[in-house]
């Protein structure tokens, strides 16, 4: 679904990737542990498609598509979704009109009947219960006034209707509280299916505990260092990454 | 009538013009065109509910209607620029508007002022007197479409009695106009005014509030969106006097500006000291969409009393990009994405308009400006 060959990238100038290399298939999931300032971000928004992160050589293919020439929304559309480490607050406008036209574009671009706005509202409360958001959320503008916690979940419910292919978790369990967590990560589980797949980007075991990992990789210095099984994202916990210097 | 248009033209004649902020961005002198020997016939107006008594300003003051002689010309500071005494002087018509104690308007009354004749270089000399008695309670919303090119030199004057509660609306779309509004208001003990300027663009607009808060408890609320594009230029200068104790005033003013257009944003409140606990909060807030566009923004406190709750801010700058991309992350395309960024940055202002059928037909209008905005690109 998504590889990642030789590649190097960065941020105005800075190359901060050296010779990524990475390959995601359907029905797997991957996590990138990590320093901070180790690149993690600056992946997900190359594969997200954000402004001013650019490729310096390599190859970024998402079902051998060449992603750096697609805009953000083409990558939704064909989908890619990230769930973002701080969701940005939008004043005046409403989540489940935002909702509604960012799941009918992506729809329509698929060839898919569009929601009417009654049928949407139905769908949309039925997944806020599941993130455990109360139906305040239909009236109040996206993440405007949201506590931390409350804007990972809105992230998750976005994922859950706009049912993307490859999800980008950048740092999903960062700010939550046990009860939070627990609710996110079956969010994330039960959505997790042979079809689709997973890139976490996280700090802490923590919510691994709750989900199962195929792959974890280690991130230094803008290249991948060692890549395990859950083992080695217990080990990390245990003794720093110095140990892979 | 006439000898007030006497006393206007005497001082006219003997006037020495003073430097004032209220010019401060706006050259006077872009406003010689106006040619007061050629005044027009004024505009058939509408008035969609008889509630509010409509009469010819003329007839009102010959038979001294509600005491109306004892209050008008009053409101308006006429020394405040000379184009206040120019329209009094040359007053050959206007209209007066009264609303009856303890009248409440269940449903807004709309005032229909449009111009839909194509008489180039029209000029009209237009004078609004609006007097709310005691304990009266309206929504009015003040429609003016121009759609050819005309000059105007508009002077409004509200007069709200003890408990009145006045919304007013003025709905404004005059692409190829040339006005000055200098719009006066006195406030007495518990009542409250509400404005909503909505200028959907103007060649050039030049608008002053002086505003009254004259006794306890009285309120002023401003909201106001200017849409910009081409080379419109719009000028707000709202002057707010706290003149007594417990009084409030609210200005929230936002701009969006694309092509060669300009705007300017210059509020002053002025806390008397005698105006102990009363508040003044002033927000401008402007979103600039071209390299040419530009905006000056002034927001302004004048505080002599220490025991006032006051308040300003403006911000300047472009469509927040980190919004934009999570919108397009999400699949919507980069016009209907900053169609949503720009909507929602009126809507705040919008908002405040509590009647849904006012609020929605604003919205199609503002709606319609940004589609054309996102069209054109």
């Amino acid at each position: 679904m998504l590889k990642i060959k030789n590649l190097h990238a960065g941020i105005n100038e800075k190359i901060i990737l050296k010779d990524i290399n990475l390959e995601i298939n359907k029905g797997e999931f991957h996590v990138i542990m990590g320093r901070n300032g180790t690149g993690k971000s600056t992946l997900s928004n190359l594969i997200t498609g954000k402004d001013d992160y650019y490729k310096e050589k390599g190859e970024l293919l998402y079902n051998d598509e060449n992603l750096i020439d697609m805009l953000p929304e083409e990558r939704a559309n064909k989908g890619i979704f990230m769930s973002f480490q701080y969701p940005i607050a939008i004043p005046g406008v409403n989540s489940m009109h935002f909702l509604r036209t960012a799941v009918n574009s992506i729809r329509k671009s698929k060839g898919d009947s569009e929601y009417e706005p009654a049928e949407f509202i139905k769908v949309f409360k039925e997944k806020l219960s599941v993130v455990g958001l109360d139906e305040s959320f239909t009236k109040r503008a996206v993440n405007d006034g949201f506590s931390g916690g409350e804007k990972k979940r809105f992230e998750i419910l976005q994922m859950l209707l706009i049912e993307p292919k490859l999800i980008i978790l950048d740092e999903t369990d960062s700010g939550l509280d046990i009860d939070a967590l627990k609710i996110v990560s079956k969010g994330i589980r039960d959505f997790r299916n042979s079809d689709n797949a997973f890139l976490l980007i996280t700090h802490y075991n923590r919510i691994l505990e709750y989900l199962e990992p195929d792959f974890v990789h280690v991130l230094l210095n803008g290249k991948i260092v060692q890549t395990g099984d859950k083992s080695l994202a217990v080990k990390l916990e245990e003794e720093g990454y110095s140990w892979l210097e | 009538m006439k000898s007030l248009s006497k006393n206007a033209l005497d001082k006219l004649n003997s006037y020495t013009p003073i430097y004032d902020e209220q010019w401060k961005y706006t050259k006077i002198n872009q406003f010689d065109k106006f040619d007061f020997n050629k005044i027009k016939a004024p505009t058939d107006l509408k008035v969609s509910d008889p509630l509010l008594n409509h009469l010819k300003l003329e007839n009102a003051l010959k038979n001294n209607t509600n005491n109306c002689r004892n209050i008008f010309n009053k409101v308006i500071p006429n020394n405040k620029n000379k184009f206040i005494l120019y329209n009094t002087a040359h007053l050959k018509s206007g209209d007066y508007f009264y609303l009856g104690s303890s009248c409440i308007a269940n449903k807004p009354i709309y005032i229909k002022n449009i111009i839909n004749k194509n008489d180039s270089n029209s000029f009209y000399n237009k004078r609004f007197f609006f007097h709310f008695d005691k304990n009266s309670s309206a929504t009015i919303v003040l429609d003016e479409l121009h759609n050819f090119k005309t000059l105007s030199n508009i002077v409004y004057e509200f007069y709200l009695e003890e408990n009145s509660n006045i919304e007013l609306i003025i709905n404004s779309n005059k692409p190829q106009t040339t006005q000055i509004l200098n719009l006066g208001a006195k406030i007495n003990s518990n009542a409250c005014l509400k404005i909503f300027p909505i200028d959907i663009s103007g060649e050039l607009i030049k608008n002053n509030y002086f505003i009254n808060l004259e006794k306890s408890n009285s309120e002023f609320h401003y909201n106001s969106l200017n849409l910009l594009n081409n080379n419109n230029y719009v000028d707000n200068y709202i002057e707010v006097n706290h003149n007594t104790k417990n009084t409030l005033s609210q200005i929230n003013q936002k701009n969006i500006l694309q092509d060669k257009s300009k705007g300017v944003f210059y509020s002053k409140s002025i806390i008397k000291e005698n105006s102990s606990n009363s508040q003044a909060h002033q927000h401008n807030n402007n979103l600039i969409l071209s390299q040419n566009s530009m905006v000056h923004s002034n927001p302004q406190l004048m505080i002599y009393n220490d025991d006032v709750e006051c308040s300003h801010g403006s911000t300047t700058g472009k469509i927040d990009d980190d919004a934009l991309f999570y919108l397009r992350s999400r699949g919507i395309n980069l016009d209907n994405a900053k169609q949503i960024l720009l909507n929602a940055f009126l809507n705040d202002i919008i908002d405040n308009i509590k009647n849904e059928e006012i609020n929605l037909n604003i919205k199609e209008k503002t709606n319609s400006w940004i589609n054309n905005y996102a069209n054109k690109k």
